[in-house]
């Protein structure tokens, strides 16, 4: 029994341990969001203010997000407690907030609900869920009028489902 | 001489220890039911983990991923040395099932850790059908082999 006791008090240690452990993805803190606008190889997208990319997910609509689950967890929502600010290149008026299920506010630009993606791990520069097909619809990175951005190739959708990786692996 | 001699049985295979009989007799039933619940229950958290990583596109978190991928292998290994039969595996089931409750322990910790702040930079949302089965299976998991173990440790008083 001792051995059990010294078994789920290391689990425990090392879960606590771990999850003071930041950094390996994006995740909104909470504080107020600050999005401007970053030259990538895929033309000006939206990033945050670390420089980290931001998209838009094609399924949602009328400023609703249809991202929960297992979804917000591979795409999570870029989140903000108070109105977002904006930064170079982004007009104010562009940024709103809509509350999702769970309560926190989702930072919107154009009416688009905004997203990291987790794959590209706190990176500035990362743009690996560029025109990828996941969770039953496309993603994209976003445009200074909130448009989804077209990879630069033009080579159509990159029906991706089981990998984040694809040729938008390019920095600012 | 003749105690070196294979006791054997008419099948011609060698018979089990008589201690291990013994203890069997004493306990009955109840460590073999338990074990193979227990696995049972270990194979399912491998099974939840492997369905997220494939399915639910965990494959692209980082750390997360190769975790769950980690934890599928763990689990298929000890849930299935946990169902073989106990005459020819009984030291090592008793390590199977250490294993086995640390690996649904931490698993069960860890996924509650992340449902409520960033675990290696990763949090995940809500109590869908894949995070309250990996929960359940997860306890389930710890009694049955908990349980096991204190069952074949007072057969062996």
């Amino acid at each position: 029994m001792r051995s059990l006791n010294a078994v789920v008090v290391g689990a425990i240690g090392l879960a606590v341990l771990a999850a003071g452990c930041g950094g390996a993805i994006p995740s909104s803190d909470g504080g107020p969001a600050t999005l401007k606008m970053a030259r990538s190889t895929d033309g000006r997208v939206l990033v945050d203010a670390r420089g980290q990319s931001v998209y838009l997910f094609d399924k949602d609509e009328s400023g609703e997000s249809y991202c929960n689950g297992a979804c917000a967890a591979v795409w999570p929502p870029l989140e903000t407690s108070v109105a977002p600010q904006a930064g170079a290149g982004v007009a104010g008026g562009a940024l709103g907030t809509m509350k999702r299920d769970d309560g926190d506010l989702q930072v919107t630009y154009r009416g688009h609900p905004l997203y990291y993606y987790a794959a590209d791990a706190s990176t500035p520069g990362k743009t690996k869920g560029e025109d990828i097909e996941q969770f039953g619809s496309s993603w994209y990175l976003v445009g200074s009028h909130g448009q989804p951005v077209e990879p630069e190739s033009g080579g159509g959708s990159n029906s991706n489902s089981n990998s984040g990786s694809n040729g938008g692996g390019g920095g600012y | 001489m003749s105690q070196l001699r294979e006791r054997t049985t008419y099948t011609g295979r060698p018979a089990p220890d008589e201690s291990v009989l013994q203890e069997e007799r004493r306990s009955g039933r109840a460590p073999t039911v338990l074990r193979m619940l227990g696995a049972a229950a270990v194979l399912a958290v491998g099974a939840v983990h492997l369905q997220q990583y494939l399915g639910d596109h965990f494959n692209v978190v980082p750390i997360i991923g190769p975790l769950f991928v980690l934890n599928f292998a763990g689990a298929t290994a000890i849930g299935l040395g946990l169902l073989v039969p106990a005459a020819r595996m009984r030291f090592l089931h008793i390590l199977l099932a250490l294993g086995g409750i640390g690996l649904a322990a931490t698993s069960f910790v860890f996924l509650f850790v992340s449902e409520h702040q960033p675990l290696f930079g990763f949090q995940d949302y809500g109590y869908r059908a894949g995070i309250v089965v990996a929960l359940v299976a997860e306890a389930v998991a710890v009694v049955m082999l908990v349980g096991y173990l204190g069952a074949r440790a007072r057969a062996r008083e």
